[in-house]
C-alpha cells in the first residue's frame, strides 16, 4: 500500500496521530505537498463525507476523521505556501451576543475544517462589532452565526445590520443555524442560508461558494 | 394502592450515581459566570478560581444544601401535576401541513384552550410570540398568562430586567411582596449550559426569584453523547451535578425556594448530533433522574410526553404514551402534556387536545383501585347470584358514572366509524374549534391589576426603545 493510500486510510479509520505521522513520513520521502493533500488527505475525507451522508459513519466518527484531516493538513501546510494551494473557502463562525452555547458551532467548525475550509472562530457571546472587526481582518467568504436561545436570535439580525453598515455585507455570504432558527427567519433577517444541522451547514457553504 | 414501583436503578446504583455527581462538583468544579456568585460560594467553603470563574464545591456543602432546601412537592403529593409547558417557536397547522412563527394570538388561543382542558394543570403560551420584539417576548408571554390563565403558569425569563418586571406583575396579581412570597406564581426553569456552566443572567434571575422564595425547577439539558458522556449513567451523574450546582447556589443565597430536580435531558441521534425527543434511552435516563431526585427528597421535574414524529400517527401516540406511562409508573409527580410535535419543531393545539385525553386516562390510573366494603360489593354479588346481571342494581346506578369517558378518542363500532370516518386530528381540531369558538378569553385579575400589568409592559417596551 502506498504512503498516500495509508494517509487516506488513517483518515477513514479516524486516527489523527497516525495521519500526522504518515504525512510527515510522506514529506520526508519527498512527496509533493499538493500530492499529499489531494491524494491522501482529501481522498480520505471525501470518502468519509460520502459515508456520513449515507449514515454509514456517525457524527463522533466523522468529527474524529475531520480532526485527522485537520491535523494532517496542519503538518503539511507550512510546505504548501509556495505551491499555490488555496483552501476551498474562508469561513468565520461564532455564537452570537448573549449566547454561550458552543456545541453546535464547534461541530460545524470541525466538519468545515474536515472538508478543506479555513475556519476562524469568533467564539461565544460574540457581539456584532466582533464579527465586523474579524471580517475586516480575515476577509472570509462566509460568515456563520449560531444561536440556541430565542432571545439571542435577535442579535443575528443586529449582526447582519452591523455588517451592512460597515459596508461588508456584499462581499460575503451569511448563514445561520441553531435550535430556534428557521429558514424563514434566515430569510427575514437577510441571511443567505440556513442549515438545519452541521452536515447541512457544510453543504450550504459549498453551494453558496459555488454560486 | 401501590405506586412508585418501577425502578431502573437500585438504591446502591442511585448512590453511586450521586457519589459521582458530588465528585464532579468537588473535583472538576462548576463554572458560575458571575463574580458575585463566586464570592458568595467562596465564603461558604468552595475553592474558587476567579480567573476561570470555576468553583469546586465540597461534598459537605452539597449535602448540607440538599438537607436544607425544600422540595417543590413530595412523592406523596398526589394527584400528579400534568404540565403543558412546551414553548416552541412555531405553530404547526395540520390542515395546511405547515409550520409558521407563533404570534400573540396563538398564545391567547393556547391559554384559552388550556383553561378548558380538564386534565392539564399548568399553563403556558405554547409558542414564543414573534409579532412583538422577540427580545422582550417573555414580557408579553407573562402578561397574557398572568392576566388570562385560570391555572398555575410556567414561562420563560430571558433577562434580569424581565425578572424584575415579572416580579412586579406577580406582586400586582398577588397583592404585594408578602403575598407573592407565599405563592407559587413564578415557576422558573433554571437552565445550566451543559456541561457544567451557569450563565451570569441565569444566576442573576435565580437570585431575584430565589430571594422571593419562588419555585425553581432545575432544568439542565445534558445531551447524551454531545454535551455529556455517551453512556447513560455518566450523563445522569453529570445532569445531577448540574442540578446540585444550582441547588447549592440557592442555598448559599439563603433562599427558601421550593425546588424540583431532574430536568429535560436529551439523547442524541449519533448519526447527526440532533437532539432526540423520544427514544427508549431517553425514558431510561428520566427514570433514573426521578429516582435520584426522590432519593434526595425532592420532587422530580423530568420530561415526558414528547415525540419525534411529525404527525399524529401511531409513533406519536407511542412516543408520548410510553414516556408518560413510564414516568407515571416510576412515581414522577409531574407528567408532560406538551403539545410539541416533530422533535421540537413546533406546538400543535390538536396534539394538546389528544394529550389531554391521555392525561385523563393517567388520572384514572393514578386513582388506583379503591378496596372497601362498597367497592368489593359482596352484598350485590350475593343478591344477583348466579346468572342474571347487575345493570339495574342501585349499586350500579351509584357507580355507573365512575368510568373514564372518551372525548376525542373513539370507542365506536367498526361500521359506525367507517360510515363517517374522522381521523384523530380532525376530531381534535373540532374540539379545539369548539373550545375557542364558545369561550372568549376572560380576565382572571381585576381591571386595576390588568392595567398595572399593561403599564409594566408599556414601560418595558419604552425602556427597550422598541415598538
Amino acid at each position: 500500500m502506498s504512503l498516500l493510500e495509508k494517509i487516506k486510510n488513517s483518515i477513514i479509520e479516524m486516527e489523527p496521530e497516525l495521519t500526522v505521522e504518515l504525512t510527515q513520513s510522506a514529506l520526508a520521502e519527498g512527496i509533493a505537498p499538493m500530492e499529499i493533500v489531494a491524494g491522501g488527505l482529501i481522498s480520505g475525507i471525501e470518502i468519509v463525507g460520502v459515508k456520513f451522508k449515507n449514515d454509514e459513519v456517525f457524527l463522533p466518527e466523522v468529527m474524529m476523521s475531520a480532526k485527522a484531516f485537520k491535523d494532517g493538513f496542519a503538518a503539511v501546510s507550512p510546505k504548501l505556501k509556495d505551491s499555490g494551494y488555496e483552501p476551498k473557502g474562508r469561513v468565520l463562525i461564532g455564537s452570537v451576543k448573549g449566547d454561550i452555547h458552543d456545541i453546535g458551532k464547534n461541530i460545524v467548525i470541525a466538519l468545515l475544517q474536515g472538508n478543506g475550509y479555513e475556519v476562524h472562530d469568533a467564539g461565544v457571546d460574540a457581539p456584532p462589532e466582533r464579527f465586523v472587526d474579524m471580517v475586516r481582518e480575515i476577509k472570509p467568504n462566509v460568515v456563520g452565526m449560531s444561536a440556541l436561545l430565542t432571545t439571542t436570535m435577535a442579535f443575528m439580525r443586529d449582526t447582519v445590520s452591523a455588517l451592512k453598515d460597515a459596508g461588508l455585507r456584499d462581499s460575503l455570504k451569511i448563514i445561520v443555524g441553531g435550535a430556534p432558527v428557521s429558514a424563514d427567519f434566515a430569510k427575514e433577517i437577510g441571511a443567505d442560508g440556513y442549515g438545519e444541522d452541521a452536515g447541512e451547514a457544510v453543504d450550504l457553504v459549498k453551494s453558496l461558494l459555488a454560486s | 394502592m401501590i405506586f412508585n414501583k418501577l425502578d431502573v436503578v437500585s438504591t446502591q446504583e442511585i448512590e453511586r450515581i450521586l457519589d459521582t455527581s458530588y465528585r464532579i462538583l468537588e473535583e472538576v468544579g462548576f463554572k458560575y459566570e458571575w463574580d458575585w456568585a463566586l464570592e458568595l460560594l467562596e465564603k461558604r467553603g468552595c475553592k474558587v478560581d476567579m480567573a476561570k470563574q470555576i468553583a469546586c464545591v465540597p461534598r459537605s456543602l452539597t449535602l448540607e444544601a440538599v438537607a436544607n432546601m425544600k422540595p417543590l412537592a413530595s412523592p406523596q403529593d398526589y394527584p400528579k401535576i400534568f404540565w403543558a409547558p412546551w414553548i416552541g417557536m412555531n405553530i404547526i397547522d395540520f390542515e395546511t401541513k405547515t409550520k409558521r412563527a407563533g404570534t400573540l394570538n396563538d398564545c391567547r388561543n393556547v391559554i384559552n384552550l388550556v383553561n378548558h382542558l380538564e386534565n392539564i394543570s399548568v399553563s403556558s403560551t405554547g409558542v414564543v410570540p414573534q409579532d412583538v420584539p422577540i427580545e422582550i417576548s417573555d414580557i408579553y408571554m407573562a402578561e397574557l398568562l398572568f392576566k388570562y390563565s385560570e391555572k398555575i403558569v410556567t414561562t420563560w425569563t430571558y433577562t434580569i430586567e424581565s425578572a424584575h418586571d415579572l416580579v412586579e406583575m406577580a406582586k400586582a396579581v398577588t397583592g404585594g411582596e408578602d403575598e407573592l412570597r407565599g405563592s407559587r406564581m413564578i415557576n422558573y426553569l433554571a437552565e445550566p449550559v451543559s456541561p457544567l456552566k451557569l450563565s451570569k443572567h441565569s444566576l442573576e434571575i435565580m437570585k431575584v426569584y430565589g430571594e422571593l422564595d419562588q419555585p425553581i425547577n432545575m432544568g439542565p439539558m445534558v445531551q447524551v453523547g454531545t454535551t455529556g458522556p455517551a453512556t447513560l449513567a455518566g450523563s445522569v451523574a453529570l445532569q445531577m451535578a448540574e442540578n446540585l450546582a444550582g441547588l447549592v447556589y440557592l442555598y448559599c443565597l439563603g433562599s427558601n425556594s421550593p425546588m424540583a430536580l431532574g430536568g429535560p435531558m436529551q439523547t442524541s441521534d449519533m448519526r447527526t448530533g440532533r437532539c432526540l425527543y423520544a427514544a427508549p434511552e431517553l425514558s431510561l435516563i428520566h427514570l433514573a433522574l426521578v429516582a435520584c431526585a426522590h432519593h434526595l427528597g425532592f420532587m422530580s421535574g423530568c420530561t415526558s410526553g414528547l415525540t419525534d414524529s411529525n404527525c399524529m400517527d401511531f409513533q406519536s401516540g407511542w412516543d408520548r404514551g410510553l414516556s408518560m406511562m413510564l414516568l407515571w409508573a416510576a412515581g414522577s409527580e409531574s407528567i408532560g402534556m406538551r403539545g410539541e410535535i416533530g422533535g421540537g419543531e413546533g406546538f400543535c393545539l390538536e396534539s394538546l387536545v389528544v394529550e389531554n385525553e391521555m392525561g385523563g386516562m393517567l388520572r384514572v390510573l393514578s386513582e388506583g383501585i379503591l378496596v372497601n366494603d362498597d367497592t368489593l360489593a359482596l352484598d350485590v354479588i350475593e343478591k344477583v347470584g348466579i346468572g342474571g346481571n347487575y345493570l339495574m342494581e342501585k349499586h350500579t346506578m351509584r357507580h355507573a358514572r365512575d368510568f373514564w369517558q372518551p372525548g376525542v378518542f373513539t370507542q365506536d363500532t367498526f361500521d359506525k366509524y367507517w360510515s363517517e370516518p374522522k381521523p384523530i386530528e380532525q376530531r381534535a381540531r373540532e374540539r379545539v374549534e369548539k373550545i375557542l369558538t364558545e369561550n372568549s378569553l376572560e380576565l382572571q385579575v381585576s381591571e386595576d391589576v390588568a392595567a398595572e400589568i399593561d403599564r409594566i409592559v408599556s414601560r418595558r417596551v419604552k425602556a427597550a426603545g422598541l415598538q
